[in-house]
């Protein structure tokens, strides 16, 4: 047994040859900095940032001071010179910028959860390890380039997984929606147009993402695997808003080349140290715990509920990409405690019109919002108030469904997933269902 | 070995999709987005900013009319230029369904030049401002409405100038004008009347000429419309002819968040802008008692948008074109029944909302659930079948 560790501690710490994570570096450190740039250059510092008068929490992160609107482009550009200095430094000074670009992206992406992106985690995550990892000098420990690999390559897999659904792989929802939007498209728009399309591109998607790490990682399939990256990134870029997603995603595919990559293209050759140090046990126990973290936590909505698409259970830091079409109408009811005159209160009277629309389909938002109305109302009566929420919500283009019964009070509402799974919308009988 | 498992894929697949009502195939698809387009910008958009310009010349030509006759001569020339402001206020009605192009916010639109506020801002309006100007004796020239808020300008203003003939003000008492005498001063002179008219015919001029404005960014050669019509083709602003139909999307929120939530909601006492059982106060046109006359011309515009035409059944292309086209007739059936319901509820009602409000709020709060009965499936099912977004909606990115 201690034979066999010792065996596996010396494999994970022989070095391979940095060449190769350096050039990643760089290009992710430029992206990352880009990616800060361009939220100020797009003017989207408004919406996201400067224009709600209302912020929806993250629960879990509600100790974190909320970022003052003025230091809002002080984040964005210090967090952006952070970056370039994750990317192109060295020693402490990486590890510095990395904690700088951490800190500031942290700090603005947890201002508001209608602001949550996939991308924007897998962004921090990166960030993260590029931080923490022994990335100096012309190598580094092989655990250090394959626990990278696993982070690109657990993304991709549990991507693919959310995809395993009726919706994704027997209707081509919501590629057909999306597809036939976007028919008006010069050359990808015929293509698209197609019957088989939708189908196609649900099951190829599906199937790319299940199995892609593991094209890249193969020497004799990667070039192939290198043409479906470009080409699937290149068409996602082309369809769907989704910002640096699909260059993030390309810049990954490279960690899964010969390290030594970059040599032959030029790069001055730096001789690759020898020898290694075997992986520690400490190490070791904190690397399976990152790992066995990021392979079991995307999986919790199994067990938080049986449809996360209608529920959203499990839904945040779970690699579920672009998964659903989903709006709702929603309105809210409030009246004192014992009275029966009741008012009716649209979102957009407190949201923005991007927050309103989505939080419109995400159930604890919908409760976040409805118990923020009902202090705001019980403070101007001097009473206690009820809050009850008509969201009618459409799924996939399904006719829409009532989220909540129209009787459970939001402010004493102690079990969101027992609310959500005595949900009307259980009601609805199969034949129901509008998806074609 | 991986011969066997790609031809099991693909039995699983074609298994899949067999089993599954595969999607209409309809090559033509992106051509009724873009038809639908043409039809919104030539049948709609352009007469209706047509008729604006028209009915504001017409109603700047009655009201200098008035602002000439002499006092205590003047009631016929009056009686003409509330009738022209009738006209005038209905026809801008169906207009303000077009929040998109030069009409739409600056900030929040493709193209937007905010003209929408500059010729109604309601419910943003301040007419206390207007009588302080009145009393500092402000010269309503085209230099001042280059400058003023919104609140002192537009139909709102003119209302206000045309149909309160009483010497009250609508400051509070603490207000200036108020409180140093200075509106008492005025109100019992006939310097009141010489004031109001000369306003009156200064606002009259800045509609006209922003009407002109805004029919002309929309109408003239490679103005809004044109750009419009050519969503999706090289060097356009929108990158599909979808994503022009996002715009005229955004403006039929109007029927959601004015006409439900502003027009009916308020002074009915739905929403908690009225802590009373109903607030009339709240209602639009309090003077002309225009309100209901208004929202049938909000509904009907509406529908309009979603057919394509004004007529009750037509083969023009609208977004009831589009819903059928996706296989989701059914919806484009309850859409459509829904909105006439709250066409014939609005039409029913019979008396403006304020009166309404005290008078009948069961029918009034029926109109209102008829409307919500019609916005709640334009905010869910079709917005997903369709994949719309409001432009605004769009910033920042998605995953």
């Amino acid at each position: 047994m201690r034979a066999r560790w010792e065996q596996l501690a010396g494999w994970a710490g022989a070095p391979e040859d940095g060449a190769s994570v350096r050039v990643y570096r760089a290009l992710i450190g430029l992206l990352l900095a880009g990616a800060l740039v361009r939220l100020h250059l797009t003017g989207w510092t408004g919406p996201l940032f400067l224009e709600p008068t209302f912020r929806f929490e993250y629960e879990a992160f509600a100790f974190v001071p909320v970022i003052p609107k003025a230091l809002v482009p002080w984040a964005l550009a210090v967090g952006a010179v952070g970056a370039v200095v994750l990317g192109f430094g060295a020693g402490m000074a990486r590890r510095l910028g990395g904690v700088v670009f951490l800190a500031c992206f942290g700090w603005l992406k947890l201002y508001d959860v209608t602001n949550y992106l996939n991308h924007d985690y897998l962004a921090f995550l990166l960030g993260a390890l590029l931080t923490v990892l022994p990335l100096d000098g012309p190598s580094l420990p092989r655990w250090a380039l394959w626990l990278l690999r696993f982070q690109v390559g657990v993304v991709y897999v549990h991507a693919g997984l959310a995809k395993v659904n009726t919706d994704w792989l027997v209707h081509g929802q919501p590629l057909e929606t999306w597809f036939a939007a976007n028919r008006g498209l010069p050359v990808l728009g015929p293509l698209l147009a197609l019957p088989f399309a939708p189908l196609l591109g649900s099951w190829a998607a599906c199937l790319y993402d299940l199995t892609i790490p593991f094209w890249l990682s193969a020497r004799r399939t990667r070039p192939f695997a290198l043409v479906a990256v470009l080409v699937f990134h290149g068409a996602t870029h082309a369809l769907f808003d989704i910002g640096i997603f699909p260059f993030l995603m390309t810049l990954n595919a490279t960690l899964f080349l010969d390290p030594s990559w970059p040599r032959r293209l030029g790069w001055r050759p730096v001789a690759v140290a020898q020898g290694g140090r075997p992986l520690g046990a400490a190490l070791a126990v904190g690397l399976a715990m990152y790992v066995a973290f990021q392979a079991l936590f995307p999986l919790r909505s199994h067990l938080l509920g049986d449809d996360v698409l209608w529920d959203e259970q499990g839904m945040r830091w779970s690699w579920k990409v672009m998964l659903r079409e989903k709006n709702g109408a929603v309105s809210y009811r409030v009246r004192a405690k014992g009275e029966t005159r009741e008012w009716q209160i649209d979102p957009r009277d407190v949201l923005t019109a991007r927050q309103a629309n989505e939080m419109s389909g995400q159930p604890d938002l919908i409760v976040q919002l409805g118990r923020h109305l009902g202090r705001d109302l019980a403070q101007k009566l001097g009473r206690p108030v009820e809050v009850f929420v008509d969201a009618r919500v459409s799924l996939n283009r399904r006719a829409p469904r009532l989220l909540f019964k129209p009787e459970v009070d939001l402010m004493t509402l102690e079990n969101l997933r027992q609310a959500l799974n005595e949900s009307p919308r259980r009601a609805s009988s199969p034949e129901s269902v509008a998806v074609r | 070995m991986h011969l066997r498992i790609v031809l099991n894929i693909l039995l699983i697949w074609c298994a899949a999709s067999c089993t599954t009502p595969s999607p209409t195939p309809n090559p033509s698809d992106a051509q009724l987005q873009r038809q639908a387009l043409e039809t919104f910008d030539a049948a709609l958009a352009r007469p209706a900013l047509e008729k604006t310009v028209t009915d504001f010349a017409a109603l700047r030509e009655a009201v200098d009319g008035w602002a000439r006759a002499a006092q205590g001569q003047d009631a016929q020339a009056l009686t003409s230029a509330k009738a022209a402001f009738e006209t005038a206020f209905l026809t801008w009605q169906r207009v303000e369904l077009l929040q998109l192009g030069p009409l739409g916010a600056a900030t929040q639109v493709t193209a937007g030049e905010g003209l929408r506020d500059e010729i109604y801002s309601w419910p943003t309006t301040n007419l206390c401002r207007v009588d302080s100007a009145l009393v500092a004796n402000t010269t309503p020239d085209d230099a001042y409405f280059a400058t003023a808020l919104v609140t002192s300008k537009g139909l709102a203003v003119l209302e206000e100038l045309l149909f309160n003939q009483s010497t009250a003000n609508a400051c509070l008492p603490n207000a200036t004008i108020n409180t140093n005498g200075s509106w008492a001063m005025l109100a019992g002179s006939p310097a009141l009347q010489e004031r109001r008219k000369a306003w009156a015919l200064g606002v009259a001029r800045h509609l006209e000429a922003t009407a002109r404005r805004a029919r002309d960014g929309w109408s003239a050669p490679g103005g809004f419309g044109d750009k419009l019509t050519q969503a999706g083709a090289m060097g356009s602003v929108w990158r599909t002819p979808k994503d022009g139909l996002d715009d005229v999307y955004a403006g039929l929120f109007y029927a959601d968040r004015w006409v439900k939530d502003f027009k009916l909601g308020a002074p009915a006492g739905i929403t908690p802008a009225c802590m009373a059982q109903s607030c009339p106060a709240l209602a639009e046109s309090p003077r002309a008692g225009l309100s209901t006359k208004a929202l049938v011309e909000n509904l009907v515009m509406t529908r309009a948008i979603f057919t394509g035409s004004f007529e009750q059944t037509s083969s023009a292309v609208g977004f009831d074109d589009l819903l059928v086209e996706r296989g989701a007739g059914a919806l484009k059936d309850e859409m459509l029944q829904k909105l006439d319901a709250a066409v014939a509820a609005a039409r029913a009602l019979q008396r403006p909302v304020a009166v309404a409000a005290t008078e009948d709020l069961d029918g009034l709060q029926a109109l209102h659930a008829a409307v919500k009965a019609f916005t709640d499936l334009f905010k869910s099912q079709f917005v997903t079948t369709l994949s719309l977004k409001v432009p605004k909606e769009g910033a920042g990115d998605n995953d």
